[in-house]
C-alpha cells in the first residue's frame, strides 16, 4: 500500500524542469553491418569442418558461413542426419551480415525451429555432402588418432606415478596395447622387437617439434640461439656410442603438452572416457614385464622378434620368483 | 654492398633435417616429395611453427631408374609407392613398377601426371590430418601454400626426355594457370657432349616460366674447378637462362656455384650434407659417416686430422678470423668455454656386425657439424649477396692464405681465375 502511494506521487509530479536539465541523448548508431552467431557443435563435427576447409584451402569459418547461405538458397533443406549423442562442447563463431541473419531467423520462424539449430543442421548436411565429394572418410575423422592416443597416454602415469615413458620401444608397446584394446584394426606389424608401427616414431617427433613433448628444441620462428643449437647437439650420442645407438629417448609431455592434453580430455564425454581407459591400460601394463606380457598375449606380433628367446628366458625367470 | 637478393634455400631430405629449419639461417626450404610422403606431420608442424616459406620438389625423375626408387633389396620404398599413386591418379599407369618412360606411352598420361604433380604440391600439406589443429592456439597454423609450384621433369639423358619435359611443363602450366618453375636437369654426358648450350636449352620453355631450377648431377666442386670446360658450360647455362629475364635457382649448389651469382643466380639450394658427392640422381643408401668436416676458411670439407692441424691451436679471435666465425663456433667458445673443434672433430671407434673396426664421428659431432655447415653456407651466400663475386673470392683467398698454404688455397685462386676469364 505504501509503495503504491509512492508511485502515485512520482507520477503526479511536474517533471518539466528536470526534463530540460537532462544531458543530450547519445547519437544514433546504425547497427553494425555484421552480427556474430555462436553455434555449439560436437568436437568431431568441428574437426571434420576443419578437415574439409583445409582440403578446400578455405578458412573454416568462411566455409561454414557459405553453407548457411546455401541452406537459405534451398527452400526445404532440412537435415536427414540422425542427431549425434556427442555433447556440443565446441563453439563456432560465425559472422553473418544482417540480411543473411534476418533471412535465417525468418526461415527458422516459418519452420517453427530455433535458428541456431537450423544453421547447425545446414552445416552438418553440407559437411556430409562435401566429405562425400572429397572422398573423405567420416569414420576415420571420428576415430581417435594416434597423436591423440599418444598425448593421452603421456598425460597419464604408471603404477609408480611416473608420467615419463622410458624409451621408444616402451612407447611403441604401450600404444600397441591401447590400439589393440580400442580399435578394430591397427597398423602395427611384427618386427625386430615385437609389434612396431613407424607412425609412432613420426608422431612422437611431430609432437616434439610442436613443443608438446620434451627434448631437443621445438621448431620455432625465433632467432636461432646458441642455447637452442646446443640443446639439439647434447641429445645425441657422445664418445663410445655407435651412431645408430643414440641415447635412450624418454618421452614426457611439456607443460604446454599437459595443458593441451587436459583440454583434449575435457573436450567431451567421449574423450573423458577415452582418457580414463588409456590411463587404466597404462596402469596395468606399464611395468617391468611389459615386453614379456605382450609377447605372451599377442604371440603373432613376436614372430619376427630378434629377442624372442631372451624375452622367453626372462619371462621364465620371473615366473619362478 | 650490392643489396641484391640472393636467396638461401635448404633442401629437406629426411625428418632429422627439420630440426635445423629456422628463418634465421635460411630464406626458404625445399622439401622433397618423397620425404613428405615419409613424414608429413613433422614437416607440417615445422612449417607452421617456423613460418619459413617452402616449396615441394616433385622429384618425378626419381621414377626414371629403378635403383632410384627401390631399396637395396630391390623393393619399392613405401614412400615412393605412395608418391607414385598420387602421380598416377586418373591413369592406368603403375608408377614405380618399371622405368617411367616405359610405363607411360601416351601424351595424355604424361599430361595427367604433370597435373597431378601440380595438385600434389598445392594440396598435399593442406590435407595433413587436422588433429594437429586441436592444438592450434599453440601452433600458429597457417595455410601451407608453396612459395612456388615446380613443374615435374625428368633427367634429360637425351632429347627424348627433353620432349617429354616440354609436354610436362605445358600441362603443368595449364593445370596451375600461372607461371611456375621449370626444372632443367642435365646429366654429365650431355653437359660435356657436343651439343651447344642453345641445343641443351632448345626445349626448355620460355612462356609461363616463373623460375628456372638448374641441376647438373654428379658435378662435384672439384670437377667444376678442375675442368675449365665444365665450369664454363655451367656458367653459360646460368647466363643463358638468366638472359631470358626469369630468376634462376641452382638446385644443388656449393661455394663455386654461389660465386656464379653475378651471372644471374637468384637463389642457391643445398642439402645438409657437407661431403661433396656432386649430388648424383641415385640416393646413397646407408653409409658410414666419414670423418670429414666443412672448413669455411678454405671453403671445402676436409679430413678431421687436417682440420685439426689447421684450427685446433687457434684461440677464439684467430679461429673466428681464419677458420670459422659462425654463431655456432663462436657460441662454443663464448658459452661453453670450449674449443669448437673438440666437438666438431669428436670421433670414436665402432665395431660392425662383421667385427670390423672403424672410426666415425659421434652423433653429437654430426649434429654440431650440421649447424656449423648450415651457418657457414648462410654466411657465404650472404657475402655473395652483398658484394661482387670476385671481391668475395679474393677476400676468401686472403683468409685461406692465413689458415693454409698450397693446394687448399689454389682451389680458390683457380675459381678467381675462372671468374676473371669469364
Amino acid at each position: 500500500m505504501k509503495k503504491s502511494a509512492s508511485w502515485d506521487s512520482l507520477l503526479e509530479r511536474d517533471w518539466g524542469d528536470t526534463w530540460d536539465s537532462l544531458p543530450d541523448a547519445p547519437g544514433w548508431d546504425a547497427r553494425a553491418k555484421t552480427a556474430q552467431i555462436t553455434l555449439r557443435l560436437p568436437r568431431t563435427v568441428l574437426s571434420r569442418i576443419k578437415r574439409v576447409a583445409a582440403r578446400r584451402s578455405l578458412p573454416y569459418h568462411a566455409l561454414a558461413r557459405s553453407w548457411i547461405a546455401k541452406g537459405l538458397r534451398e527452400p526445404e533443406l532440412r537435415s536427414t542426419i540422425p542427431e549425434s549423442d556427442e555433447p556440443l562442447t565446441e563453439q563456432l563463431n560465425i559472422k553473418l551480415d544482417h540480411v543473411l541473419l534476418d533471412d535465417l531467423k525468418a526461415r527458422a520462424h516459418e519452420q517453427r525451429y530455433p535458428y541456431h539449430r537450423l544453421a547447425r543442421e545446414w552445416i552438418e548436411t553440407a559437411l556430409v555432402q562435401e566429405e562425400g565429394d572429397l572422398g573423405l572418410d567420416q569414420a576415420a575423422a571420428q576415430r581417435p588418432s594416434l597423436m591423440e592416443l599418444m598425448v593421452l597416454l603421456l598425460h597419464s602415469s604408471n603404477a609408480r606415478g611416473e608420467d615419463v615413458v622410458r624409451g621408444i620401444t616402451r612407447l611403441q608397446k604401450l600404444l600397441f596395447v591401447v590400439e589393440q584394446k580400442l580399435l578394430p584394426s591397427t597398423d602395427f606389424y611384427a618386427y625386430n622387437f615385437g609389434p612396431f608401427d613407424e607412425e609412432v616414431n613420426k608422431t612422437a617427433e611431430a609432437l616434439r617439434l610442436a613443443g608438446f613433448v620434451r627434448g631437443g628444441h621445438p621448431a620455432s620462428a625465433e632467432p636461432l640461439s646458441f642455447a637452442a643449437m646446443i640443446a639439439v647437439v647434447v641429445e645425441k650420442a657422445g664418445p663410445g656410442v655407435p651412431l645408430d645407438h643414440e641415447p635412450r629417448k624418454d618421452f614426457a609431455l611439456t607443460e604446454v603438452g599437459h595443458e593441451r592434453a587436459e583440454r583434449l580430455r575435457k573436450s567431451g564425454l567421449a574423450y573423458e572416457r577415452l582418457a580414463a581407459y588409456v590411463a587404466a591400460i597404462r596402469q596395468e601394463y606399464d611395468k617391468d614385464d611389459l615386453v614379456e606380457r605382450i609377447y605372451a598375449e599377442y604371440p603373432q606380433y613376436a614372430e619376427n622378434s630378434l629377442i624372442r628367446e631372451k624375452v622367453a628366458r626372462r619371462a621364465k625367470r620371473r615366473g619362478k620368483r | 654492398m650490392s643489396g641484391r637478393p640472393f636467396l638461401h634455400i635448404v633442401r629437406v631430405r629426411a625428418t632429422d633435417d627439420l630440426q635445423y629449419v629456422n628463418p634465421d639461417v635460411m630464406d626458404e626450404v625445399t622439401i622433397n616429395a618423397n620425404q613428405l610422403e615419409n613424414d608429413i606431420e613433422s614437416a607440417a608442424v615445422t612449417l607452421w611453427r617456423t613460418t619459413v616459406p617452402f616449396t615441394v620438389d616433385p622429384v618425378l625423375w626419381r621414377f626414371q631408374v629403378p635403383e632410384w626408387w627401390r631399396n637395396d633389396k630391390g623393393v619399392t620404398k613405401r614412400n615412393y609407392a605412395r608418391l607414385g599413386a598420387w602421380y598416377a591418379k586418373g591413369t592406368r599407369i603403375r608408377i614405380g613398377s618399371v622405368p617411367l618412360v616405359d610405363a607411360v606411352d601416351d601424351v595424355r598420361d604424361w599430361r595427367t601426371v604433370a597435373a597431378n604433380a601440380v595438385e600434389y604440391q598445392r594440396s598435399r600439406l593442406l590435407s595433413v590430418p587436422t588433429h594437429l589443429t586441436l592444438f592450434e592456439d599453440n601452433i600458429p597454423v597457417r595455410d601451407l601454400h608453396p612459395a612456388r609450384v615446380i613443374a615435374p621433369a625428368l633427367v634429360a639423358f637425351t632429347t627424348a626426355e627433353d620432349e617429354i619435359n616440354a609436354v610436362l611443363f605445358e600441362a603443368a602450366a595449364s593445370a596451375f594457370g600461372a607461371p611456375l618453375a621449370a626444372q632443367v636437369i642435365i646429366p654429365p654426358p650431355r653437359l660435356l657432349g657436343p651439343e651447344t648450350v642453345a641445343d641443351l636449352l632448345a626445349f626448355v620453355p620460355r612462356e609461363g616460366v616463373g623460375a628456372y631450377m638448374l641441376w647438373t648431377p654428379q658435378i662435384t666442386e672439384e670437377l667444376l674447378l678442375g675442368e675449365p670446360a665444365i665450369f664454363t658450360r655451367v656458367l653459360a647455362l646460368v647466363a643463358a637462362l638468366a638472359d631470358r629475364g626469369v630468376p634462376v635457382i641452382h638446385q644443388h649448389g656449393n661455394y663455386s656455384i654461389a660465386a656464379l651469382r653475378d651471372a644471374g643466380l637468384l637463389a642457391m639450394t643445398h642439402h645438409l650434407g657437407w661431403v661433396d658427392h656432386g649430388e648424383p640422381a641415385q640416393q646413397t643408401s646407408f653409409a658410414r659417416r666419414s670423418c670429414r668436416t666443412y672448413v669455411p676458411g678454405v671453403r671445402h670439407s676436409m679430413k678431421f686430422e687436417l682440420a685439426s692441424q689447421a684450427g685446433r691451436h687457434l684461440g677464439r679471435d684467430d679461429y673466428a678470423d681464419r677458420y670459422c666465425g659462425c654463431p655456432f663456433c663462436v657460441g662454443v667458445f663464448d658459452e661453453l668455454g670450449a674449443h669448437p673443434l673438440d666437438l666438431l672433430l669428436e670421433e670414436h671407434t665402432v665395431v660392425d656386425k662383421r667385427d670390423r673396426r672403424y672410426r666415425t664421428p659421434t652423433g653429437r659431432a654430426v649434429t654440431a657439424n650440421t649447424f656449423h655447415y648450415l651457418w657457414s653456407r648462410h654466411l657465404e651466400i650472404r657475402a655473395f649477396a652483398e658484394d661482387a663475386a670476385f671481391a668475395v673470392v679474393r677476400r676468401d683467398i686472403e683468409r685461406a692464405g692465413r689458415l693454409f698454404e698450397g693446394d687448399d688455397v689454389s682451389g680458390l685462386r683457380h675459381l678467381a681465375d675462372l671468374l676473371g676469364s669469364a
